[in-house]
């Protein structure tokens, strides 16, 4: 029995087994209905609560699946970059949001019911997109990801990233999202980057690795259609002095000039690059002949008789070519090259200015460059190096008055070389440095010799280089050497080249200003041959002008050349100049340079360079 | 001790008369009657003559509790007589919501003697904000002294209650029961049995126990779409969906507040206790079968002790709300609290409009929809 009946029965002390009277009969009933009314109130109002509370949750459910739903919504709706378009299964747009509008033109009222393919899909590609996309809606296999050129409403390309996914939307029907990326930027970016690798950014030329490459080709074509390849490897003459000197802002600009005049010379096909610093190369095929690249390294030079116009400068220059010939000179690309290089170098030492084809024989000449330029490095501690004097002559008085300190190197390997061999070189590595205070060192120790033993007024004149120049330690250097021999500095004289000076560059002058000070004297070598520039001479602190053997070699054939030296003279001496002449040989150029007022001379006519002992002679008979 | 419980029925009168012989200094009766008083002036004049020397608690109920049974329209009385436990009563006037916590802490510090150990406590039902007063007492005493207790009920009408001190009737009145010494032992429990219904809502309006909006709508509304047909029951039907404030310190992470009054014009409605504006609030909902359970596992957490026996009073105050809910069916939940007992004590108790015991913290808190249960024995000396 029910518990809650059983209590009914006990409350009212009725039995089970026994029917109740009447009243009691009725408040039982009444009691039972109660209970039933209590039953139903209970399962109505647990009812109505759970429908309530459950429509509660739905609709809190509803609610934030809609934020949800509009969220993302949003975040495709504000997304500025990704362009996102939703199409049905016929392929009518259904969703076009705002970066579409902005990547491919048409509004999203344009879009919404057009076909994707009429839109944006180039005629070119139209049946196979199409094509793909009903596959994948027919469930076939899903679009990959990929960089496709698509088509914006001005018909103008666009290069995007293009994925697809396929949904179903609230009615179960397929429903396709394309999200198209941009990569206009990135493109340019890349072919920037694919630029940078082959092209130099100075000139635009191709840069070393694509003109290899380019030969490489070449020669492919060349093997296979029996042809002959002219590699010419053109290197300007003196363009680092230019750049030392000029600044490299000057040095750049002539390298810009440069590559327009080599490239609008050239035939088509032929190609020019730029190997790197004033090094070209230019790339010559289909010749007939090997004397076919002859012309054309003729015009090329021919390019260069024109002065170069930068910052209201007029600067000459030349260059010196090598040419080496596929199959002839070698097989391989840096085989060529380096033949090519060979040649360019022979070319320099014909003078410049020149091209000359590779032989077998300059192979010989590249290695011995090589060979100086290992054996200059140990030189000073096996003391190869020599320093010689050349006797300078007061013109007035006849009598030697000082000398040139000149270097000398004899190497047990290679035998004697010229200072012209090995100078650029030691200046170029910086062995200079080391060389120079060599030099200077051993110079002034005998002049103090000199002056102790046969005159106490001779002067030294010691050469100096840009590199030394620029040296920090140079200053401390002459003031200790020159305690240390006791020589007093009005017996110095330091010879700088004009060249040096073209640059401005502020420690320049600052050093010459503080040598100067010092009481030392400093002099215009090889005036005459380089730009011979009054001004120079007015804001440097020269004290002496040394004109130019060459000048004086000509001078008594050629009536310039004579005009010439007597101007310069004048001229110096307006400036309160000395001036020096260098190469003297004969008498009549002596009496000839006595006659316009010449300090004093230097030359074969009074003594050849000499080792410090014939020196030392030589002063002794002059006393 | 010696403890008799009776009941005073119209039709039967007395089923024992109360012994004279029980009266004492030491002796206490607890009496649970009918919401109208006048019905019982001759009776509690014919203990105030028997009892002279006694203390009395009493209050009006939502029905009476006999044994296994409820029952309305009678009394329940229990007659304890201490041999080692001294005890005293305060008692005090409130006026409005507002001082109930001042009330708390008068009967405190009237009560605050040497050896204090435990307080029964029972309050007026309607005027009274149970949070503030329960507040009022621990700020006195602290969460040392165990106190139990229940708010009177008048039936499910909620016009009128009134509690019982000094054999005086009183309508807006709290009155305690101290108790004092060693040798008493004061057990408690209290469960509900009420599940959570529905999503969670925000107090968006309240004033302590007023509540005005929920999720910015009217509080009133929504109780009344979930109540429907059975809306116009408020505010007794209201019970059927007592409201859960999230709380931490519970058991069970929450605290239950049940329904005192409805205001029609301002839609809001009155609880039993504070309902904090803020907080996170859901509906309740419950059947027969877990509410009994609560019962049940109300009695299980004091049955353990070994000294409860017939010589024991359980005093079992259940919310009005699980009467509601219960209906015919209530005194299986008054049979569950006993059942557990192998060697049964005494049960007498009402049906309540809130319930006071400490929480699993220890903290003294007012309870609603809980079956509440105080157990009391005196250990000899």
């Amino acid at each position: 029995m029910h518990n809650l009946l059983k209590r009914q029965l006990r409350k009212l002390a009725l039995s089970v087994d026994k029917p109740p009277a009447i009243d009691d009969w009725l408040v039982l009933l009444e009691r039972i209905e109660q209970s039933y009314h209590d039953a139903d109130a209970s399962k109505y109002t647990l009812e109505r609560s759970l429908k309530l509370s459950s429509d509660e949750m739905r609709g809190l459910y509803e609610e934030k699946l809609k934020n949800s739903e509009r969220r993302f919504r949003m975040i495709f709706e504000k997304t500025d970059f990704i362009s996102v378009q939703g199409y049905d299964i016929n392929h009518k747009v259904t969703y076009w949001n705002s970066a579409s509008e902005a990547l491919y033109g048409y509004s999203a009222d344009e879009a919404i019911g057009q076909s994707i393919e009429g839109l944006i899909i180039p005629d070119t590609m139209r049946q196979q997109i199409k094509t793909a996309i009903d596959d994948w809606f027919n469930g076939g296999a899903a679009i990959p990801s990929s960089e496709v050129t698509l088509r914006k409403k001005d018909n103008s390309p666009i290069d995007v990233l293009s994925s697809h996914i396929l949904l179903k939307n609230e009615k179960n029907e397929a429903e396709m999202f394309c999200l198209d990326i941009d990569m206009t930027l990135r493109k340019q970016f890349e072919e920037k980057i694919l630029h940078q690798a082959h092209f130099d950014s100075l000139t635009e030329l191709p840069n070393r690795f694509l003109a290899l490459d380019r030969l490489t080709q070449l020669i492919n074509e060349a093997e296979r259609d029996k042809e002959i390849i002219a590699v010419l490897f053109l290197d300007l003459d003196d363009f680092k002095k230019v750049n030392d000197t000029l600044g490299h802002e000057v040095g750049d600009k002539i390298l810009m000039e440069t590559a327009y005049r080599l490239t609008h010379d050239l035939r088509t096909g032929d190609t020019v690059g730029r190997l790197g610093g004033d090094e070209f190369i230019i790339l010559l095929s289909g010749l007939n002949a090997i004397s076919d690249a002859q012309p054309i390294a003729g015009n090329l030079l021919q390019q260069f008789r024109k002065p170069f116009f930068i910052d209201g400068r007029e600067i000459f220059l030349s260059a010196s070519i090598g040419i080496a010939i596929f199959p002839w000179d070698a097989k391989t690309p840096s085989e060529i090259l380096r033949h090519a290089d060979s040649a360019m170098f022979y070319a320099k030492a014909q003078g410049r200015n020149t091209y000359e084809y590779f032989t077998k024989e300059m192979k010989h000449d590249v290695s011995k460059r090589l060979a100086l330029e290992e054996q200059l490095y140990s030189a000073l501690d096996k003391n190869e190096f020599e320093v010689y004097y050349q006797a300078k002559i007061d013109i007035s008085t006849n009598k030697i008055m000082g000398a040139e300190a000149l270097l000398r190197w004899n190497n047990s390997v290679l035998g004697y070389i010229s200072p012209v061999d090995f100078i650029p070189i030691a200046e170029q590595t910086g062995f200079i440095v080391p060389l120079g205070e060599y030099v200077l060192q051993e110079a002034l120790k005998m002049t103090a010799f000199w002056h102790q033993k046969y005159d106490s007024t001779f002067h030294i004149a010691v050469n100096l280089s840009p590199r030394q120049l620029r040296h920090s330690g140079l200053l401390n250097f002459i003031e200790k050497t020159m305690q240390e021999t006791n020589i007093s500095s009005k017996y110095l004289e330091l010879e700088v080249t004009e060249g040096m000076l073209m640059g401005g560059h502020k420690y320049i002058i600052d050093t010459l200003n503080d040598l100067s000070q010092k009481g030392i004297s400093i002099s215009m070598d090889d005036f005459g041959t380089g730009y011979s520039s009054l001004s120079y001479l007015q804001d440097y602190p020269f004290s002496v002008l040394k004109i130019d053997r060459n000048f004086i070699t000509g001078m008594m054939d050629n009536a310039g050349n004579r005009e010439l030296v007597q101007a310069i003279i004048a001229m110096a001496h307006g400036l309160k100049l000395e001036v020096v002449a260098e190469g003297v040989e004969t008498q009549e150029q002596f009496n000839y340079l006595k006659q316009l007022g010449c300090d004093y001379a230097q030359g074969y006519l009074f003594s050849k360079p000499l080792t410090a002992d014939a020196m030392s002679i030589l002063l002794k008979s002059a006393i | 001790m010696e403890l008799k419980t009776y009941q005073y029925t119209p039709q039967k009168h007395w089923n024992q008369d109360p012994e004279s012989s029980l009266d004492s200094d030491n002796t206490l009766l607890i009496l649970f009657g009918p919401p109208d008083a006048s019905k019982i002036f001759d009776i509690v004049s014919a203990l105030q003559e028997q009892f002279i020397h006694s203390l009395i608690i009493g209050c009006s109920t939502s029905g009476e509790i006999f044994g296994e049974a409820v029952f309305d329209e009678t009394i329940s009385l229990a007659i304890i007589k201490f041999e080692n436990t001294f005890i005293h009563q305060a008692s005090v006037n409130i006026h409005s919501d507002n001082n109930s916590q001042e009330a708390g802490r008068s009967l405190a510090r009237a009560l605050n003697k040497p050896e204090l150990r435990a307080v029964f406590i029972l309050s007026n039902g309607l005027l009274v904000n149970g949070t503030s007063l329960i507040d009022g007492l621990r700020q006195e005493l602290g969460d040392e002294v165990i106190i139990t207790g229940g708010l009177a009920g008048d039936g499910t009408r909620f016009e009128k209650t009134w509690v019982m001190a000094d054999f005086e009737i009183l309508s807006k009145s709290i009155t305690a029961i101290g108790f004092y010494g060693k040798n008493i032992q004061f057990l408690h429990g209290s469960r509900g049995g009420w599940d959570i219904l529905g999503v969670e809502r925000q107090v968006s309006r309240s004033e302590n126990n007023i509540l005005y909006e929920l999720d910015g709508q009217p509080a009133l509304d929504l109780y009344k779409k979930y109540l429907g047909d059975r809306a116009g029951g408020l505010p007794s039907t209201g019970l059927l969906f007592p409201l859960a404030i999230l709380n931490d310190e519970e058991e069970d992470g929450r605290t239950v507040r049940t329904i005192l009054a409805v205001d029609e014009a301002e839609k809001s409605i009155t609880f039993a206790g504070d309902i904090p504006q803020g907080k996170t609030v859901q509906l309740m909902h419950s059947n027969f079968d877990r509410l009994i359970d609560g019962a049940s596992k109300a009695s299980e957490s004091i049955s353990s002790n070994s000294n409860i026996n017939n010589n024991t009073l359980l005093i079992a105050i259940s919310c009005v709300g699980r009467r509601l809910v219960l209906g015919q069916r209530v005194e299986e939940e008054l049979e569950a609290t006993l059942d557990v007992f192998s060697d049964k004590p005494q049960q007498i108790g009402f049906y309540s409009y809130g319930e006071i015991s400490p929480l699993a913290s220890g903290r003294c808190d007012l309870h609603n929809q809980t079956m509440t249960l105080t157990l009391i024995s005196e250990a000899d000396a």
